[in-house]
């Protein structure tokens, strides 16, 4: 037997193809097949949503006490509720016990939490000149809650966190990260939904106050302080464009014959909110695993 | 959204140094390879020597361990879900043994030996936690055999 030396051929244990390649090529594919399965389940949240009872709703809403609990107290939650509560008397939409929380934190903005708890930033509370102002806001998301908007964003949001659990397993950075995304997300409604609840909250305004003022000109300060960087957690970078917005409402306004004068001047108590600054985790709503 | 950057920077230093790192070794091994062609390593059990001409045998070792980079293990964990060819895996099983067996030579050499006989490859498993979170992957080779001197 002879031993003759050769050197080891690379070209068949060593994959042929580039590693970077492989990546993109799975990542691609992988991500693919995930949203179409988003798409599909998301069209099955829109047929499930009109059925889900209150009962199951107000269940939902403790997982944000979270956040309501830490709301802030004292006289102007008291005045903002008294607004609400002034809107919540001549709705002729859905029935719910309707809350209004301050959520510190210098951002305008409005979430609608379940089963009927609003969550009014205390820097849109600031912002406001007048009382119309603020019941816009409200009307505005009651008007999500007529059309169940918020559960909808909900579902979606479950949805993806289902489906990165079942690809990336529960305990991985992936999910995590998926889990904090989403809580931005899941508040983020589309263009139409958001037309939708403006012109309920228009409607519901005029009802409550005898004029829709204060629609256009909350909706003016929304524009002049959108911030591109806060977009994270700013659900009104979705909303449709400034003036698309105030044109509708325009035209609603004429079509319905609204008069739009006589505002109310904002309470005192939402000039002199303190704002502790919160850091943006304290407001992320899922719980987060650490 | 922080979370997503750190994830982007480590999946780009582990691409970036994990490339750099592989090929350079790859360089090295065919190199060493090319230098310890003299030296015959077999899985016989004997020789194909007779008895008379062995001056001594010893025992001939070597042993290799290989970390995964971020990238490999991202790369891993997305084809786990498809199943398939684990190419980012292979290179490093392919580097772990040569590098392994590159070191047993390199000791029998350095021992004045002119063949390794019966050598046995096998992997150990420190790194057991590969797939578990926050643990870390790697290859564990060790290579050994015979090796024999000639009489000269």
């Amino acid at each position: 037997m002879q031993y003759s030396p050769k050197t080891a051929d690379d070209s068949v244990n060593l994959p042929k193809q580039s590693q970077l390649a492989e990546f993109i090529k799975l990542v691609a594919g992988i991500f693919a097949v995930a949203a179409l399965i988003f798409m599909a389940l998301g069209l099955v949240v829109d047929l499930v949503v009109p059925h889900i009872p209150d009962s199951a709703e107000k269940a939902l809403s403790k997982y944000y006490s979270r956040v309501l609990d830490r709301s802030y107290k004292g006289g102007a939650a008291r005045d903002l509720n008294r607004i609400l509560s002034r809107l919540a008397a001549v709705n002729q939409g859905r029935k719910m016990e309707y809350r209004a929380y301050i959520i510190p934190s210098p951002e305008i903005n409005a979430l609608a939490f379940p089963a009927g708890n609003i969550g009014v930033f205390s820097g849109l509370l600031r912002e406001a000149e007048t009382e119309n102002e603020i019941a816009f806001v409200l009307a505005h998301e009651m008007g999500h809650y007529e059309n169940r908007d918020h559960l909808r964003g909900i579902g979606r949001a479950l949805i993806l966190a289902l489906i990165t659990t079942v690809l990336f397993g529960a305990d991985n950075g992936i999910t995590d990260m998926v889990a904090n995304a989403v809580s931005g997300i899941q508040l983020k409604y589309s263009r139409d939904q958001e037309k939708k609840a403006d012109l309920f909250a228009v409607d519901l305004l005029n009802r409550a106050y005898g004029n829709s003022a204060g629609a256009v000109e909350m909706i003016e300060k929304l524009g002049k302080k959108e911030k591109m960087s806060a977009a994270y957690f700013n659900f009104f970078s979705t909303h449709p464009a400034k003036n698309e917005r105030i044109e509708y409402i325009k035209k609603r306004t004429a079509e319905m014959g609204y008069v739009r004068k006589r505002q109310l001047k904002a309470p005192v108590s939402f000039k002199t909110i303190q704002v502790e600054s919160f850091s943006e985790n304290s407001i992320i709503l899922n719980k987060k695993r650490r | 959204m922080s979370d997503i950057i750190i994830f982007l920077v480590l999946l780009a230093i582990g691409f970036t140094t994990g490339t750099i790192i592989e090929s350079a070794h790859f360089k090295s091994i065919r190199k060493r390879e090319k230098e310890l062609l003299g030296i015959p390593v077999v899985t016989l059990e004997k020789a194909n020597e007779d008895d008379t001409r062995i001056d001594s045998v010893y025992l001939a070792t070597g042993e290799c361990v290989v970390a995964l980079d971020y990238f490999k293990m991202v790369l891993a964990g997305l084809k786990g879900i498809i199943g398939g060819r684990l190419g980012s895996y292979e290179t490093l099983i392919d580097r772990g043994r040569r590098e392994a067996v590159l070191r047993m030579k390199e000791k029998a050499k350095k021992a004045g030996c002119d063949m390794i006989v019966n050598m046995r490859i096998e992997t150990s498993s420190i790194g057991q936690n590969a797939n578990q979170k926050n643990g870390f992957g790697c290859v564990e080779v060790v290579a050994y055999g015979t090796a024999i001197r000639l009489k000269k």
